[in-house]
């Protein structure tokens, strides 16, 4: 199957990208700013032992929005942002200070040399070979953050992903303000803190 | 004597520009240059968040054109001097601007376009993918020949060297597997109990998790290692075996460039055209304010220019609106100064020349009225000095039949003289005509009032007033009632008593640069004689048997005292036109 969608990507540019040509400038003359809201972030939080552990997963994504750029050798990438935030005092109930905040971002590729998927991170890169997996680890990020709250204080979380179901190269990143469907984007999910 | 001077002072127009020319490029400069600096390393677009923000410059600068041509097609339907030209000038402008950014966009982009469809053709592509599938057979081959082997007889009777001759079975190995490049046996317990190696690898404690028959790939520095794991049975002791090659140096690392090449091209091939229609966007965004400052400059630059032309126009109307005194001023050195210096000669020599005619025609006026005084005094005094020959003879000759002839004769000399009192009266208003006072009037109910005082006296003839129109202007009552009387006396004499139709009708207008009322009066009478006609103001010309000759150069010179102007268009037979315009504003 692998040597299959190698042979599609040697003949990408040659043949199937020149009938999508017509509908890439349409698409970009629409200029249209897509955000599918269909997408959520899942956030499993808590905290024990001075340690906020966080998982977080980007939930209702059709794996094939993954796999089919990633497949055509381009590469997929993913921003999971936490905010950790102290509520405040009865007296502004509506603002709350700003603890810390952790941003981590991982790269999907099919490797057709080795013949895996990769999903790689700033802690380097793990390997797949079966697509679901990749798609799963890809999606997913844990967060362990040292954190000693306060007596008396509560906190809670804001988490966000944003997803980039194909990441432009240099000289094409001109090309991101009008191909908003490659991106998605959830809204800020706040979790409560509770020890 | 008024002077104009050479148009306001452009400095601060100039100025504005200026530093509006440097706010943008400023501006163009710092984000442009963070939107390529993201492009060229490959980081979001974050900067273009304030994309809309900068559109205020160029809105502001489109604004201020349309307000501008918004003005300009006021100017040009109010026929206002220069409009035309000042048009043509930013059309000109304008086609120099686009003739000069066009091809140059279109050039740059077509560079851009060359460039990219040269380094990223199909050549490429295929060296590309073929340097890919070398590496991926390469990798396929290595990994295929190593789990072969090491599941292979061989390999096994190999091993069973290992205690006897551990060297010789490593001499083996390489002979018969040259890409083999380490061997690690390890005990049941996982320590290492024998090892070789043709490169400097550092085999570590045997991992007990790896299975038997798979790779396994690791990095040692720049190299890539495939490693497989075998177990064996020698002298009833469990063994294992690690067996490793290693892939040429920085395979993985060429592999992975190959790969990124590839992935370069196929978002080229995807996105081309998409590219190229957002570089022109860019272009297209980046060059459009500094296209729209230089259709701005060009206003100014267009004003500037017709200034000079606009006061010459101007200084023209005024001249022949009958201001001789009015002069241009010229602070510049340039061939439109010498035009402006050339016009305010031929102004002041003009001057020069009517003064001279006009004291040349007051002369000869003043000749004609002269003689035409000595003929109107001559005539009754002939009659007055036979009626006192006719006395003085009847005295001397029969003194007592002298009141035969005494009452008439006096009588005579007495009509005469009163004739001549009348005549005299009459050349004494001519001759001083009154002060002027100026007062806004409705020529409607002017000539409603007017028309109201003859409506007596000519019942066989139609006077339609209905195109009267009900303008205000500035003028004195009495003159004007003076000279629309006189105007309709004359038609009304046209008709020698038969029917007729008299038309009077009003209109404003626009002369150079003031607004006039201009009054027509046409009456269906007989007409002037074509040799009558350069004679009609002339004081003491007249047709009709008692006419004084007076009535039309004092309606002339009232019009002329009211900054007007007097003409008319006579046919024989068919009728006269009298044409009267007045300035609204004195």
């Amino acid at each position: 199957m692998k040597t299959r969608q190698l042979m599609q990507l040697q003949t990408f540019s040659r043949t199937v990208l020149k009938k999508n040509e017509q509908i890439y400038i349409i698409i970009l003359l629409i200029m249209t700013a897509v955000r599918i809201c269909a997408q959520e972030s899942f956030a499993s939080v808590s905290l024990s032992d001075n340690r906020i552990k966080i998982l977080l997963r980007l939930t209702g994504m059709s794996p094939r929005s993954i796999l089919t750029p990633v497949q055509e050798n381009q590469t997929a990438e993913i921003t999971f942002s936490i905010r950790l935030y102290q509520k405040e005092k009865e007296s502004n109930p509506f603002r709350a200070v700003l603890v810390k905040e952790v941003s981590k971002i991982q790269w999907g590729q099919w490797m057709p040399v080795i013949q895996r998927y990769v999903v790689q991170s700033d802690n380097g890169s793990v390997y797949f070979t079966n697509e679901q997996t990749f798609v799963v680890a890809f999606l997913s990020q844990r967060f362990n953050l040292s954190f000693l709250p306060k007596q008396k204080e509560s906190y809670y979380i804001l988490t966000r992903i944003q997803l980039k179901t194909l990441k432009f190269l240099p000289p094409f990143t001109i090309l991101e303000p009008f191909f908003r469907n490659y991106y998605k984007t959830t809204p800020w999910v706040q979790t409560e803190l509770t020890g | 004597m008024t002077k104009k001077k050479p148009g306001a002072p452009v400095l601060s127009g100039v100025i504005s520009i200026i530093l509006l020319y440097i706010v943008l490029i400023i501006m163009i400069l710092l984000f442009a240059g963070k939107i390529l600096s993201d492009i060229s390393t490959g980081v979001s677009l974050t900067q273009l968040r304030y994309l809309g923000f900068s559109l205020v410059l160029p809105i502001f600068l489109l604004a201020s054109i349309f307000i501008n041509i918004y003005k300009l097609v006021k100017q040009k339907r109010a026929k206002a001097p220069g409009a035309t030209f000042k048009t043509k000038l930013l059309i000109f402008f304008t086609f120099i601007s686009l003739l000069s950014s066009i091809p140059q966009g279109i050039l740059a982009l077509s560079f851009i376009n060359t460039a990219m469809e040269s380094w990223f053709s199909s050549g490429t592509g295929d060296a590309m993918t073929g340097g890919l599938q070398i590496a991926i057979d390469y990798n396929k081959l290595v990994s295929s020949e190593m789990k072969t082997f090491s599941s292979s007889r061989i390999f096994e009777n190999i091993l069973g060297q290992m205690l006897t001759s551990p060297d010789r079975m490593w001499h083996t190995l390489k002979n018969i597997h040259p890409m083999i490049n380490s061997l690690a046996i390890y005990n049941g317990k996982g320590e290492r109990i024998l090892s070789r190696s043709d490169k400097n690898f550092t085999e570590s404690n045997l991992n007990l998790s790896m299975k038997e028959g798979v790779l396994s790939r690791s990095k040692q520095g720049e190299t890539t290692v495939l490693r497989i794991h075998k177990n064996f049975t020698k002298n009833d002791v469990r063994y294992f075996a690690v067996i490793s090659t290693a892939f040429p140096k920085n395979f993985d690392t060429y592999a992975g460039n190959i790969t990124h090449a590839l992935r370069l091209y196929t978002q080229f091939g995807k996105f081309h055209s998409a590219f190229f229609l957002a570089l022109i966007f860019f272009f297209t965004y980046f060059s459009l304010p500094i296209l729209l400052l230089s259709i701005l400059t060009s206003f100014l630059l267009s004003d500037e220019i017709i200034k000079p032309v606009v006061h010459l126009e101007e200084a023209i109307n005024r001249v022949m609106e009958g201001d001789y005194t009015h002069r241009i001023l010229s602070k510049h050195k340039d061939d439109l100064a010498n035009l402006v210096n050339s016009f305010n000669r031929m102004v002041a020599e003009l001057e020069q020349s009517r003064q001279s005619l006009v004291q040349n025609e007051k002369v000869s006026a003043w000749q004609e009225i002269a003689q035409r005084m000595a003929h109107e005094i001559k005539n009754p005094l002939t009659p007055i000095k036979l009626s006192a020959q006719r006395i003085l003879k009847k005295y001397q000759e029969n003194p007592e039949s002298i009141g035969k002839i005494l009452s008439p004769s006096v009588d005579a000399i007495i009509n005469e003289v009163e004739n001549l009192t009348k005549l005299i009266k009459q050349f004494r208003d001519f001759a001083q005509m009154p002060v002027s006072h100026m007062s806004k009037i409705n020529l409607k109910k002017h000539f409603e009032q007017l028309i109201f005082l003859y409506s007596g006296s000519f019942s066989r003839i139609e006077v339609d007033i209905s195109g009267v129109k009900d303008i205000s202007l500035m003028a004195d009552p009495d003159q004007l009632k003076s000279i629309f009387s006189n105007l309709i006396s004359n038609a009304i004499d046209s008709f020698n008593g038969g029917k007729g139709k008299i038309i009077i009708r009003s209109d404003e207008i626009v002369k150079g640069t003031l607004n006039y009322c201009r009054i027509q009066i046409m009456d269906t009478g007989g007409g002037i004689r074509i040799e009558d006609k350069p004679k009609i103001f002339h004081p003491y010309f007249t047709t009709k048997e008692k006419g004084t000759g007076l009535g039309l150069p004092i309606v002339e010179r009232i019009v002329s005292e009211h900054r007007g102007q007097i003409w008319f268009e006579s046919e024989k037979g068919i009728g006269t036109t009298f044409f009267i315009d007045l300035p609204i504003k004195q």
